[in-house]
């Protein structure tokens, strides 16, 4: 019996695990949260940042440490993060009231949730004193402001995708000029196909199944959107004729010029392209550098590697990119969150940003051209940051991405298991239910 | 078990020591007991208080009384119980479970006859190799299996090719949940194997020789030696491994979540699964304890008759 007993806690420990962190003291005072302070002799701040920035410009992390560590005496503690199951352990830690980082990084599809549920300082007062505060990239910028319009979370960054393809194999099929619209995009990879007919695992356009900011790129390019809002309920809309046409235009590319990648997300893309058999993909441009990479991808393949903005249903217009991204916040319940908000400072001022803006899109509009000027890459990344989407802004969206609402109906399309209406239907009835739950 | 036991030599008793008091032995099992609170009871406790405590959408309360939301009754359970979703999840993990449990048995218990009748350096050979795969962490047996029923590259596609008639050129093993259910199954069998065969093989090495060749010598043929003779005798060794197999499968995790890369579909959602993505994944953590709490009793009700059998067969003993 015992033995039972002790396997089904052992299964519930999943459950404790995340669970453990919560206490029942009461809740934090609202100290005018907000004040940058530069008092911090003898303290130390920790910052959890994602290991994006470890891998990328962990150089950009140490010049904004080391200019913070001189201007108020504080020592900076930077812990790396993972951003899997990370709002989990944003959850366990926010509930306790020890080991509470006085920095923190979030998926700006991530903040409204915590924004609503009161986890973050207010940093509203301080806003003039960031820099480029006035030209912040507006994806960014809003889903750190509150809906009342409190800054709670500075933009930090950002990434735009782009299609990433083999020039080489393009020239080999006789393909020259970048494609102006998606007709001739969809004439191009025909040409493509032909040219390698013989490789039955050739994949003209590698598109994964569930690679749900590509499918709702062209949602949104051919005018549709994931939800309306009004009269404080949302609706799904993925129905609507608009999004149907961008839904088709999506599964065009997912089920006739991709192979292999029906039930796959776009996690390992750019390792599939390395294999070889992958003449383009849609991709942050940072990617190209993975595609490359002399241990896990192909460097062969880097002289032939370019990049074009998705182009839209007209010449004029792009397909709209999603435009993905990190906040950078202080924690209510922080201890020093005067300095946390300094080291923000810092980190996200030009001096930082122009840095920054070698390996990813800086976070504002007046910075762009340097990050253009780094790379071919970056033109089109740069280009495409300038037409953009963004999630249904509300605190719910977090349980749409957590239920893989998009990412199933996406799937049941590319495995040829549901009409894209049908798809639809079912996802946009679940967008109901969860964007409208009560908070 | 109680039979193999039964065959040792008891141990010889304790000489007597002088009395130290009455409240000694409490004291002695008194960090067990402490271990057992903390790391048990009182994680048990907090998942039956949130169970009962009313789920908010939100993360204010999370965030701001230590997670304490008003007592709501059973409206959590109430909730679960009416989802139709839970319901098929249930019948899922039922089937998948038992599907389990039945095959790593049977393939088990198969190797296990093997192991005794083969030469000593084929048995070693068996052995390792089985130790081998039983220390693979099923992180990695999952990813393993995942290249292998790769639908451009894995090497189940190009050998099922090669049959004649057959085509499986660029067939996705995980379009349909039923195979990709399959397919975790093989991984899961394949973990769970090298326990089970170890302990049957000893298991089975504890019969007496006389008694087997005594059934031969009355013209019983092998599969009635293995009905009437081996069989019996492996009772309760079964009873408890089927017993462990039921909670470990019941509760399987890494193999489906890694199978699917962290994004199983619905038609992959065993309780396990469910109750982390209603859970912990969408941060509605009184939802997830009240799933975990009818996970925990419906896996009691199961294991409770293996239990009493087993307790049975140690009376007999």
């Amino acid at each position: 019996m015992k033995r039972t007993l002790a396997g089904a806690v052992g299964m519930a420990a999943t459950v404790t695990l995340a669970l453990s962190g919560c206490s029942s003291s009461s809740s934090s005072s609202s100290k005018g949260g907000g004040v940058l302070s530069t008092d911090g002799k003898g303290k130390t701040i920790t910052v959890w940042l994602q290991s994006d920035a470890q891998k990328g410009w962990p150089d950009v992390v140490n010049q904004a440490t080391a200019r913070f560590q001189k201007e108020t005496g504080a020592k900076v503690k930077v812990e790396w993060q993972q951003w899997s199951n990370y709002t989990t352990k944003l959850d366990s830690t926010f509930s306790g009231h020890t080991g509470i980082p006085d920095v923190v990084e979030l998926g700006n599809t991530q903040t409204a949730s915590y924004i609503a549920a009161g986890a973050f300082a207010d940093l509203s007062k301080a806003k003039s004193k960031f820099e480029n505060s006035g030209s912040w990239l507006k994806g960014l910028a809003e889903s750190g402001t509150s809906p009342d319009g409190k800054l709670m979370a500075v933009p930090y960054y950002a990434g735009s995708r782009v299609v990433i393809y083999r020039k080489d194999l393009w020239d080999k099929a006789g393909v020259t000029a970048v494609p102006k619209t998606l007709d001739e995009l969809y004439a191009d990879l025909d040409k493509v196909k032909a040219a390698n007919s013989g490789d039955a695992a050739f994949s003209p356009f590698y598109m994964p199944g569930k690679y749900w900011y590509g499918a709702m790129s062209f949602v949104y390019g051919a005018g549709g959107t994931i939800a309306t809002h009004s009269g404080g309920t949302w609706k799904g809309a993925l129905e609507s004729s608009a999004a149907q046409k961008g839904l088709a235009d999506w599964a065009k590319l997912a089920t006739q010029y991709s192979k292999g990648g029906a039930t796959k997300d776009e996690a390992d893309q750019d390792n599939v392209m390395a294999q070889g058999h992958v003449a383009a993909i849609l991709g942050n441009g940072w990617e190209l550098g993975v595609v490359t990479d002399p241990k896990s991808g192909n460097p062969k393949l880097a002289p032939a590697l370019s990049t074009f903005p998705m182009p839209g249903t007209s010449a004029d217009q792009y397909t709209p990119s999603f435009l993905g991204g990190s906040d950078l916040a202080v924690p209510d319940k922080s201890s020093n969150r005067g300095l946390g908000a300094e080291w923000i400072k810092i980190f996200t001022d030009t001096t930082s940003q122009k840095a920054l803006a070698k390996f990813a899109i800086p976070n504002a509009t007046n910075l762009l051209p340097v990050y253009e000027q780094q790379a071919q890459a970056n033109q089109s990344t740069g280009e495409a940051a300038k037409n953009t989407w963004f999630v249904p802004n509300t605190p719910n969206w977090a349980n749409v991405e957590a239920g893989n609402v998009l990412q199933n109906a996406l799937e049941s399309i590319a495995t040829g298991k549901s009409s894209t209406m049908d798809a639809a239907k079912a996802a946009d009835k679940e967008l109901d239910k969860i964007l409208n739950a009560k908070a | 078990m109680a039979v193999v036991t039964s065959q040792l030599p008891r141990p010889a008793r304790p000489s007597r020591r002088p009395r130290a008091g009455r409240g000694l032995p409490y004291l002695l099992v008194l960090p067990a007991v402490v271990v057992l609170a903390v790391v048990a009871a009182w994680p048990v406790a907090k998942i039956v208080t949130l169970a009962f405590q009313k789920q908010e959408g939100g993360k204010y309360a999370l965030f701001h009384n230590g997670g304490s939301t008003s007592f709501a009754g059973f409206a959590n359970f109430t909730n679960v119980l009416q989802d139709s979703t839970f319901w098929s999840v249930v019948l899922r993990t039922v089937l998948f479970t038992a599907i389990c449990v039945g095959a790593s048995l049977a393939v088990g218990l198969g190797v296990a006859l093997l192991l005794n009748r083969v030469s000593p350096w084929a048995r070693v050979v068996l052995i390792g190799s089985l130790m081998f795969a039983w220390a693979v962490p099923s992180t990695v047996s999952t990813q393993v299996f995942y290249w292998l029923f790769s639908n451009q590259y894995g090497v189940v596609n190009y050998l099922l090719d090669k049959l004649p008639g057959v085509s499986m050129q660029g067939h996705d093993w995980f379009a349909d949940p039923h195979q990709g259910l399959s397919v975790v199954i093989l991984v899961v069998v394949w973990g769970a194997v090298p326990l089970l065969a170890i302990s049957l093989h000893a298991g089975i090495t504890q019969i007496p020789r006389e008694v087997v060749e005594a059934a031969y010598c009355d013209g019983a043929a092998p599969v009635q030696v293995f009905r009437h003779v081996l069989l019996p005798y492996l009772r309760p060794l079964l009873a408890v491994l089927t017993t462990l197999s039921v909670i470990w499968d019941f509760g399987v995790f890494n193999q489906i979540w890694f199978m699917r890369n962290g994004h199983p579909e619905p038609g992959y959602q065993t309780i396990g699964i469910y109750m982390y993505a209603n859970g912990i994944g969408s941060s509605h953590y009184n939802l997830g304890a009240t799933i975990a709490i009818l996970m925990m009793i419906g896996l009691l009700t199961v294991v409770i008759v293996y239990v009493r059998q087993l307790l049975t067969i140690g009376d007999e003993a």
